[in-house]
């Protein structure tokens, strides 16, 4: 039976897509280090994306926590994590983790970037050439350990989320999981788009990028695996995301389009992995890189800011206020804004006093 | 990519990207830096986990020994959320001088249906409140009630007197003193240039006419109109004023727009047109309640009394019952499936389904014979029932010139004209009503009066007549409910007889307000269920007037002035007395119509007060002075039709507005007063009904007023402004000497305490006087801060009882005395009308005819009596509009940010097959057309309305109260477009098309209560 939301019809958003800005850049940090250390081993077939990783990896550990500061309403109130300590809260612990992963984040891909610059400046060579900078097993080891922070950032997200049993739609291990592997699924995306747009000079065309999709195919694999996991085990056990789940497209059309526009989506994606797993890169595979990327934040999106329709007490759907568009718009904009100038600057810098390795 | 395009793409990105994270971010650093300036972001919460949540009120020892929190005490208040004024209690952080939460009074009975008896000590109350006993005890306050006390620091109130400075209702003010405020009100001069403006003392002149040609419609003095929102608890207070002090008769207050039609026609049963008395179902006893036009839990008063008594009744007692109305409404709980039901009806028929149910119970031996048959008070002792009518009197009927009257022993000269003559039962003849033994109900017959063959008939026989005038399937097809539903009804009805109750309120508002209230409640009579314990209860009232009291008279006072003349809205005045009528009939024309409706029936009606100002019919207003009132956005049409004309000076010279917040009415006041809000003053009430137990409300200010001090102590508000104008005009009543006491001692009347606190003393010493408040009970509740005011105003025996009924909050009866054996405590005497003589001799001055004074089906009409559809037939108007009342917005607490967190806007409800048909799909925008206006806003698609019908909840759509801004010395005042979200039912007001003359929006064509419900209108997506 349709249920019609009596008391509140329209509804401004009580939060905005900050925390899903966040949540996307921070799980392309996290992946990029949790793969980081397998590509800094010359044998490894990542390895010939440790520049591109550690780019991902420094970028977006600098963007993700300024989008998060901005959903604190008050952002100069973080602080107030470190004096006051709630260690049953993973939102606390997660204030603890986030500073020494993107610390070391950073250490490491500055590290990496310091290889390829030789500035002409003496000031800043020498500064460059300072023997404090990390380097082979030190820094190999660092990259490990920002690993396992990364671990921990990913841990944290996904159970801050998941333990709010006011919303069932969340209430599930699943969620970690997914979030994970949409990021992964978003990482690699990333890395067949700069394929596409910048293709590695001297690069065989051929066999390296072909990991690329099959690693994005892989990804959806779980991924699917995943979903239908959450559904199955939903449906044995009855749990609440599912059952949440359920109501809403049994009872929505709104949710229901969702769900149809997500499972296309995700057809939509397999197809385009498989029906071009042989063909050399081309300008055409950035359409899987786009769509593996929009997935990945269309996820944090539905589960993030479509869930505010969905009341916390009342029956039906609330419809969110038309100005959330515009000022929305402006948020995800911003943040993408500020990863593009960061990488640009970066770009900037390589080609200005880069080294070229290879 | 060569070099130099690759220096351009970085640069690119570099540039825009972070030009668009400067635009994205600027919000977060606004923030940031905001919080850095005044210091948020730099002060740690008080609580890791809580957070800067408020230290509890109380606390509890292990041993169950309550201590308060260190600055808090908890007073009792009065709510003015909306008007079943329930009594609360405040937090009140004494530091700050501000309410942090609102609950419910402990002992009041509107919050706590089973409170403790008043002597019980507020120490052991309070504690009562606390722990797992808090559940049986607890006292609560609504949505409304504890989101109300942020009006108190909110950034819309008014603390400033304005004076306008430029055109009405531009929304430019300049402040001023006092002084000058009270100078010009009272001298009046070239106040805003506009030319010259008479003051108030002008225009009290006692001795000249008004009118010469219509002696009949009293002094000049009548051109001062007054209005209050209701009766608050300061009503008297100021009829002390207007009345006896200034000595106008215009006094108005909102009722005529608000359920005036539930109450005439309650007052034509109750046999009560003065007070218009009422009564509600007794929820705690009753079987089975029929709700038509009214939904408890969802509105109604009391309004949250009655949703907790209907919860406890239909989940722990055995009571059903069914709600008819348009919309389905919050008294309806899947929860209770099988104990509650929703029966549709189209908007404003209301009459055609009471009219069937009449039909039914007569036809189907469900009306209480026994009862009906008792035809006055000696039969009814003698018979044991609860209450006696008049089913069995005898009417009068055409063509006798006094047709419609009751037959009395004076007319065959066998008695007085106080004695009605009803027909023996046994042995047919006439006896007088006073008689100890039942009369005959079916009687048509002829009597000889003087010698002249006249026909009388019983008034059941003349309710049968006008029941049986159509037949249960036309009926059914009038109003669109199944004429097997009705025949449920009935059986219902009759199966639970004087357990069974028919309630309703402000659905009644149709364009036949009058008459299908009185049909809905004749139903209560059939049953014999008025005074009966489980049946339709009168309210109790108040313990006792705290105006005229054991201690003080407040009423009379030397130089007091009896107020003459018409009142303004030509009611409680018989057309055919008018000079008017008289001229007509001199001059051989026919003195029908008149120019526009006379209401004698009625009590006086803002509805028709500004529109028989601004066309001088009967006369002109000189001045208005408004307390709270906001006729423009209460009224249907009213915006449109009589606030344009409002704006013009030389329609209504001076315009005094006394309130808290700049409201639709008093944006186009010429002065504002800064008014205190029901936290910062004094005042008394009593429940309108549904209490069974005598009940009185004292409020008090818990708070220092917000309003500027004046010399003398008192803060600036509706008394210091009355009476620092009446000492300024030299007017009887106020001043020194103004107050006598039961000793004949001469006392001043100066601040407002000097008036409430002899009012508290009244009520303390009422009966057998209450106890003496302890220190304990004074300090708890903060009634100590009140103590020097006391000492320095009350006698010493009456100092501690004063503060008793301060710490209490009022005067309250025990619970156990609602109820007496199988019926009430509190029982009407009056002989119940079936037929209400009164009513049937009325001729209505529009159509000079006759009006029934018994339950009928007339439909929605116009003044003219005319059916609305024939002038806005259903294919042009196919839908029609219906309103009711939010359960969490009043129609001035739009500014509660908190209730607006909850419910921001109001959608505009419409049935799935009608959205359908026209195109419409939930969520979306639509334009709503009625030939009076039109309104834009979101549609609500939904099953819980009937097809045919469009719902609006009142509340919203607000252009003032702080939607709007407006410039107070230069300087703009807070506004927030977001208060104006929604849409007012009332900007889709009708004009009455057949008021060709005295014209005025839409009103009820007998009673002249204002019409909301059943609006003709068409509907369109935007």
């Amino acid at each position: 039976m349709p249920v019609t939301e009596l008391l509140t019809t329209h509804a401004e958003a009580p939060w905005l897509p900050w925390a899903v800005q966040y949540f996307l850049l921070i799980g392309l940090a996290a992946s990029a280090a949790l793969l980081l250390p397998l590509a800094l081993n010359e044998g490894s077939t990542l390895y010939p994306w440790r520049g591109r990783l550690a780019l991902i990896l420094g970028v977006s550990a600098i963007t993700g926590p300024v989008a998060l500061l901005a959903d604190l309403h008050q952002p100069f109130r973080f602080w107030h994590f470190y004096t006051q300590l709630t260690p049953s809260s993973w939102m606390w612990l997660g204030a603890l983790i986030l500073p020494v992963f993107v610390t070391l984040a950073l250490l490491v891909s500055l590290s990496l970037l310091r290889l390829h610059l030789s500035p002409r400046q003496p000031w800043l060579k020498g500064w460059l050439q300072l023997a404090i900078w990390p380097r082979g097993r030190v820094l190999r080891g660092l990259a490990w350990l920002t690993a396992l922070a990364a671990i921990g950032i990913l841990l944290y997200t996904g159970m801050e989320i998941r333990v709010v049993r006011s919303r069932p739609l969340w209430d599930t291990t699943w969620l970690p999981v997914n979030l994970l592997l949409t990021a992964l699924l978003a990482l690699f995306g990333l890395l067949l788009l700069l394929e596409v747009l910048l293709p590695r000079p001297g690069a065989d065309r051929r066999p390296a990028p072909l990991m690329l999709r099959r690693a994005m195919t892989a990804i959806l694999a779980a991924l699917t695996l995943a979903m239908l996991l959450w559904a199955l085990s939903g449906m044995v056990l009855g749990s609440p995301s599912w059952l949440e789940a359920r109501r809403l497209f049994v009872n929505f059309t709104f949710w229901r389009h969702l769900l149809l526009l997500s499972l296309a989506g995700g057809a939509l994606l397999w197809l385009l992995c498989l029906s071009r797993n042989r063909r050399p890169v081309s300008a055409f595979d950035a359409l899987p890189a786009l769509l593996a990327l929009l997935c990945a934040w269309g996820f944090r999106w539905v589960v993030l800011m479509n869930v505010q329709t969905v009341p916390k007490y009342g029956a039906g759907l609330y419809h969110l206020s038309p100005e959330l568009l515009g000022s929305a718009g402006i948020i995800v904009i911003g943040t993408f804004g500020l990863w593009l100038a960061l990488a640009g600057a970066v770009w900037a810098l390589l080609d200005h006093m880069g080294v070229r390795h290879g | 990519m060569d070099k130099k395009r690759r220096a351009l793409l970085q640069a690119g990105m570099i540039a825009g990207g972070t030009g668009a994270f400067a635009l994205g971010y600027a919000d977060p650093v606004n923030k940031a830096v905001k919080g850095l300036l005044n210091g948020t972001s730099g002060v740690p919460t008080n609580d890791t986990i809580a957070g800067n949540a408020l230290q509890p009120e109380f606390m509890m020892s292990p041993d169950g020994e309550l201590t308060m929190a260190e600055h808090q005490v908890v007073s009792p208040v009065q709510c003015f959320g909306c008007w079943t004024q329930c009594g609360l209690r405040a937090r009140v952080d004494t530091r700050t001088n501000k309410i942090l939460r609102i609950a419910g009074n402990p002992y009041h009975p509107l919050s706590n249906p089973r409170a403790p008896a008043q002597e019980t000590p507020v120490r052991q109350v309070f504690t009562q409140l606390a722990g797992e006993a808090g559940l049986e005890h607890r006292s609560t306050a609504c949505a409304r009630g504890a989101a109300l006390g942020e009006q108190l620091q909110s950034p819309y109130r008014l603390t400033r007197i304005l004076k306008r400075a430029g055109k009405r209702g531009e929304g430019k003010w300049q402040s001023i003193g006092f002084e000058q405020l009270l100078q010009e009100v009272v001298e009046g001069g070239n106040l805003f240039g506009e030319g010259h403006v008479d003051g108030l003392r002008a225009i009290r002149d006692l001795d000249t006419p008004v009118d010469a040609d219509n002696p009949e419609f009293g002094p000049r003095a009548n051109q001062l109109l007054v209005t209050n929102a209701g009766d608050e608890g300061r009503d008297s207070f100021l009829k002390r004023f207007v009345f006896n002090s200034f000595g106008t008769r215009n006094f108005g207050h909102h009722g005529s727009y608000c359920g005036f039609g539930f109450r005439a026609g309650s007052g034509a049963l109750f046999n009560d047109l003065n007070k218009f008395a009422h009564g509600k179902p007794d929820w705690d006893h009753a079987r089975f309640v029929l709700c038509i036009g009214t939904s408890p839990a969802q509105a109604g008063n009391p309004f949250k009394r009655q949703g907790r008594q209907l919860a406890q009744a239909r989940s722990e007692g055995g009571l059903d019952y069914v709600v008819v109305a348009p919309t389905l409404p919050n008294s309806i709980s899947r929860q209770n499936e099988e104990r509650g039901r929703w029966v549709p009806i189209k908007p404003a028929t209301d009459d055609a389904l009471a009219l069937a149910l009449i039909r039914w119970l007569m036809e189907n031996d469900g009306i209480n014979q026994p009862y009906l048959a008792q035809p006055g008070p000696a039969a009814q002792a003698a018979a044991g029932e609860p209450s006696h009518s008049n089913a069995t009197h005898l009417v009068i009927q055409a063509p006798h010139p006094e047709a419609g009257r009751l037959l009395t022993a004076a007319d065959l000269g066998i008695g007085d004209a106080d004695t009605q003559l009803v027909v023996n039962a046994e042995s047919l003849e006439l006896m007088p009503h006073t008689s100890a033994r039942p009369a005959a109900l079916w009687v048509d017959r002829v009597v000889q009066i003087q010698g002249v063959p006249v026909q009388v008939k019983s008034s059941l026989q003349c309710l049968k007549e006008s029941a049986f005038g159509k037949s249960l399937t036309d009926y059914s097809q009038d109003c669109g409910v199944p004429v097997p539903i009705i025949e449920g009804l009935g059986r219902e009805l009759k199966r639970h007889g004087r357990q069974a109750v028919v309630d309703t309120h402000g659905g009644m508002m149709s364009g036949n307000a009058f008459y299908t209230a009185f049909a809905v409640l004749t139903l209560n009579t059939l049953l014999g269920n008025i005074n009966a314990r489980g049946g339709l209860a009168p309210g109790a009232g108040g313990v006792s007037s705290v105006e005229k009291g054991p201690r003080y008279d407040l009423v009379n006072f030397d130089g007091k002035i009896a107020p003459k003349g018409l009142f303004l809205s030509r009611n409680r005045f018989s057309y055919e007395n008018s000079s008017e009528y008289k001229r007509k009939l001199a001059a051989g024309e026919s003195p029908y119509p008149a120019r526009a409706p006379w209401f004698s029936f009625s009590s006086p009606l803002l509805t028709e007060h500004l529109a028989a100002a601004f066309a001088g019919y009967p006369y002109r207003l000189k001045a208005w002075i408004s307390h709270m009132t906001n006729p423009l956005y209460g009224i249907g049409g009213a915006q449109k039709f009589l606030g344009e004309q409002l704006k013009d000076p030389a329609r209504l010279p001076l315009f005094i507005a006394i309130d808290g917040f700049i409201n639709e009415t008093t944006a186009l006041a010429d002065y504002i007063v800064p008014d205190t809000l029901a936290y910062e003053s004094w005042g008394f009430t009593k429940p309108w009904g549904g209490v069974p137990q005598k009940t009185t409300t004292a409020r008090w200010p818990v708070v220092t007023p917000a309003t500027p001090a004046l010399p003398n102590g008192d803060h600036l508000g509706m008394e210091a402004f009355i009476i620092n104008l009446a000492k300024q005009m030299g007017l009887p009543g106020f001043g020194d000497n103004a107050i006598t006491d039961s000793q004949g001692r001469r006392h001043g009347l100066h601040r407002s305490s000097d008036f409430y606190l002899r009012a508290a003393a009244n009520l303390a010493f009422a009966g057998q006087p209450v106890p003496d408040a302890s220190a304990d009970d004074l300090m708890l509740t903060n009634a100590a801060r009140l103590m020097p005011l006391i000492s320095d105003t009350l006698a010493a025996d009456e100092r501690r009882k004063a503060g008793f009924i301060l710490s209490r909050g009022g005067r309250f009866a025990p619970f156990e005395q609602g109820w007496e054996g199988a019926m009430m405590k509190n029982r009407v005497t009056d002989t119940l009308c079936i037929w209400n003589p009164t009513i049937g001799s009325t001729i209505h001055s529009m159509t000079g005819e006759k009006l029934p004074g018994c339950a009928t089906q007339f439909g929605p009409r116009f003044a003219d009596g005319s059916p609305m559809r024939e002038h806005y037939p259903e294919r042009e108007w196919p839908l029609l509009v219906t309103s009711y009342k939010s359960h969490l917005m009043s129609s001035s607490s739009i500014g509660a940010e908190r209730l607006r967190m909850i419910h921001p806007e109001n959608p505009i409800s419409i049935n799935r097959r009608d959205a359908e048909q026209a195109g419409i799909q939930h969520g979306q925008p639509v334009r709503l057309i009625t030939p009076g206006g039109q309104v834009e806003g979101i549609a609500l698609v939904r099953d819980g309305i009937v097809q045919g019908a469009v719902a609006i909840e009142h509340g919203y759509g607000h252009t003032e109260l702080g939607a709007r801004p407006h410039r107070v010395d230069g300087t703009p005042m807070a506004a927030n477009p977001r208060l104006g979200a929604g849409v007012n039912l009332n900007d889709l007001g009708l004009m009455d098309p057949t008021r060709k003359d005295v014209a005025n929006v839409w009103l009820d064509w007998t009673s002249g209560a204002a019409v909301r419900q059943g609006l003709p209108a068409r509907i369109e997506a935007v």
